[in-house]
């Protein structure tokens, strides 16, 4: 039976960390034991490496160092090497380092969705995110997530009848928990989304002129924030219609950004904002400030050069404008996940993905790591 | 340039010092070099070891060797240069090649023999020089996209644990990144 090793993109939680320090540890011990004499302390990773001039092993964290230099599939090359060459591919600061060498460029990626020798039961995708494509078999409506790069795939459980149900990913142990919802938290499951509320998960639904949030403070606990908070959109008066189909993207450090699609005159558009959120420390309630407002029009998505050109000018104008708006990372790659569910399209069998870069300053990615036709 | 403000004319005479203060070096087999200690400093452990008022003007660097010792100072003093007089550079290698002008001298730099460049990682890895350390493990990673697992064994003297059949299931899990 073969065992499929799997990881997500990353994972930093500090039994993460722990677990890589107590290997690195077992490791550089095991290869001092073999180094020649003269050994020195490295100051800064507090492991003994040897230095003598023909080097007998390298250290763990140069090979990591090493490897992320690589693309997807020389890496899983290196699975062959050894095992230990084995697990560190799996690990998650590896796969941290790895991808932040790696972003892919804003561009039209086209991955076939079955990939080739794997079964031919049909997959419906839903979404995508990070590099990794939610699916369901159609046959037996079972979801799948799939790494892409890689080509693994993780089964997610079944639900439960009846109920509404969380699913997690434990990512450090890859085992999924699930957890019915507290009954009575919205009224219309169809018109929540999720949001990343300073990193806390959250639901966010629109009820006329608010944005109503709950966050899940403590996600070991399970414990959900006593009140909901909640968000006027009293600058929108003007426009009611407009709002139908808002979309909240991410809540961080004191903005709210969020898109909504409406169309006029037929052409469909969408319109991204952030707000600047005060919480008042008495009440839940919120103050917004409108702190960047723009309409695009969804045809111009189909041109790749129109598009980065927007986000970069998005990017800019919002750095200049904002200076709180610390992680612009974190809005592109919202936008960019959102933009799939509204115009990924499904054509001939290929998935068109837009992605943004983080940082348009970088202009030469070394590689793009998922596999090209 | 003329100032009328007493602090900042202060402040660049500082500034001057600073740029022509020199630090000693030892290598492991007991050379010394004297370099710029701005340069010096492109090393974060050296700087480290300056600012915490350490130095006492001579470094010992027990983990390298002259050889190496002098290769990483001719690196350190051309990205110095390159970077003009502002803080030490950060050298991103996922910056646009053809925009960098020392992308040309380092890759003339990296064109040495197996060991030398492993010394060279192990050297950036330990003064903590991440323009280099980059530099270096990049074009190892080039080196090793043309290699087999057994070739990379060899290169990195690494046993190989696996039995056959499990390094067969290991390359069949991942066969099509082989192909």
């Amino acid at each position: 039976m073969v065992n499929i090793f799997f990881k997500f993109t990353c994972c930093s939680s500090p039994r993460c960390l722990e677990t890589l320090n107590e290997e690195r540890t077992r490791i550089a011990n095991k290869e001092t034991k073999r180094a020649k004499p003269e050994i020195a302390v490295n100051k800064k990773s507090q492991e003994k490496i040897s230095i003598s001039a023909t080097q007998q092993s390298i250290p763990l964290d140069i090979v990591m160092e090493i490897l992320s230099w690589l693309p997807v599939t020389y890496v899983l090359r290196m699975k062959c090497v050894c095992k230990q060459w084995y697990t560190l591919t799996q690990d998650c600061h590896f796969i941290e380092k790895h991808m932040s060498r790696h972003r892919i460029k804003c561009s039209y990626n086209k991955i076939p969705i079955t990939p080739p020798g794997n079964s031919q039961d049909n997959f419906q995708l839903i979404c995508g995110c990070n590099g990794m494509l939610l699916k369901k078999r159609i046959a037996s409506n079972k979801f799948l997530i799939m790494n892409n790069a890689t080509r693994q795939m993780l089964e997610l459980p079944d639900p439960h009848k009846n109920s509404f149900e969380m699913v997690s990913l434990d990512l450090e142990s890859e085992s999924f928990k699930s957890t019915i919802m507290p009954k009575g938290l919205f009224s219309n499951w169809e018109k929540v989304w999720a949001l990343d509320w300073n990193g806390c998960l959250s639901f966010a639904v629109r009820v006329e002129e608010v944005i109503n949030v709950v966050v899940l403070e403590d996600y070991k606990k399970l414990k959900w924030g006593k009140e909901k908070i909640v968000i006027p959109l009293a600058f929108t008066n003007s426009t009611p219609n407009l709002m139908e189909d808002l979309v909240p993207l991410f809540a961080q450090n004191g903005l709210v950004g969020y898109i909504y699609t409406a169309s006029s005159d037929d052409v469909p558009f969408f319109n991204a904002m952030i707000m600047k959120v005060a919480l008042e420390s008495s009440s839940a309630k919120c103050q917004p400030e409108l702190r960047f407002n723009q309409e695009v029009q969804t045809t111009d998505l189909k041109n790749e050069v129109n598009f980065s050109t927007y986000i970069a000018n998005v990017l800019e104008e919002l750095s200049s404008e904002t200076t709180d708006l610390k992680n612009e990372v974190n809005f592109s790659t919202y936008i960019a996940n959102v933009l799939e569910e509204l115009s990924s399209e499904v054509l001939e069998g290929f998935l068109l993905i837009f992605r943004l870069s983080s940082n348009d300053s970088v202009k030469v990615i070394p590689e793009i790591s998922c596999p090209q036709t | 340039m003329a100032s009328s403000s007493t602090s900042v004319v202060v402040s660049n005479k500082e500034k001057e010092n600073k740029n022509t203060k020199k630090v000693t070096l030892k290598s492991s087999d007991g050379e010394s070099f004297e370099v710029d200690e701005s340069v010096a400093m492109e090393s974060q452990t050296i700087k480290h070891i300056i600012e915490d008022g350490c130095a006492n003007n001579e470094i010992p660097l027990p983990n390298v060797t002259s050889g190496i010792l002098s290769r990483v100072i001719e690196y350190c003093k051309k990205h110095k240069e390159a970077a003009g007089e502002s803080e030490p550079s950060v050298t991103s290698y996922t910056s646009n090649s053809t925009t960098n002008p020392l992308t040309e001298w380092d890759t003339e730099f990296v064109k040495v023999d197996q060991n030398t460049l492993f010394d060279l990682i192990l050297a950036a890895n330990y003064l903590d020089i991440k323009g280099l350390l980059d530099l270096t493990c990049k074009t190892v990673a080039d080196m090793m996209k043309g290699k087999t697992p057994q070739e990379i064994r060899e290169t990195f003297h690494i046993k190989n644990d696996y039995t056959p059949e499990e390094e067969a299931e290991v390359r069949k899990e991942n066969q099509w990144a082989f192909e």
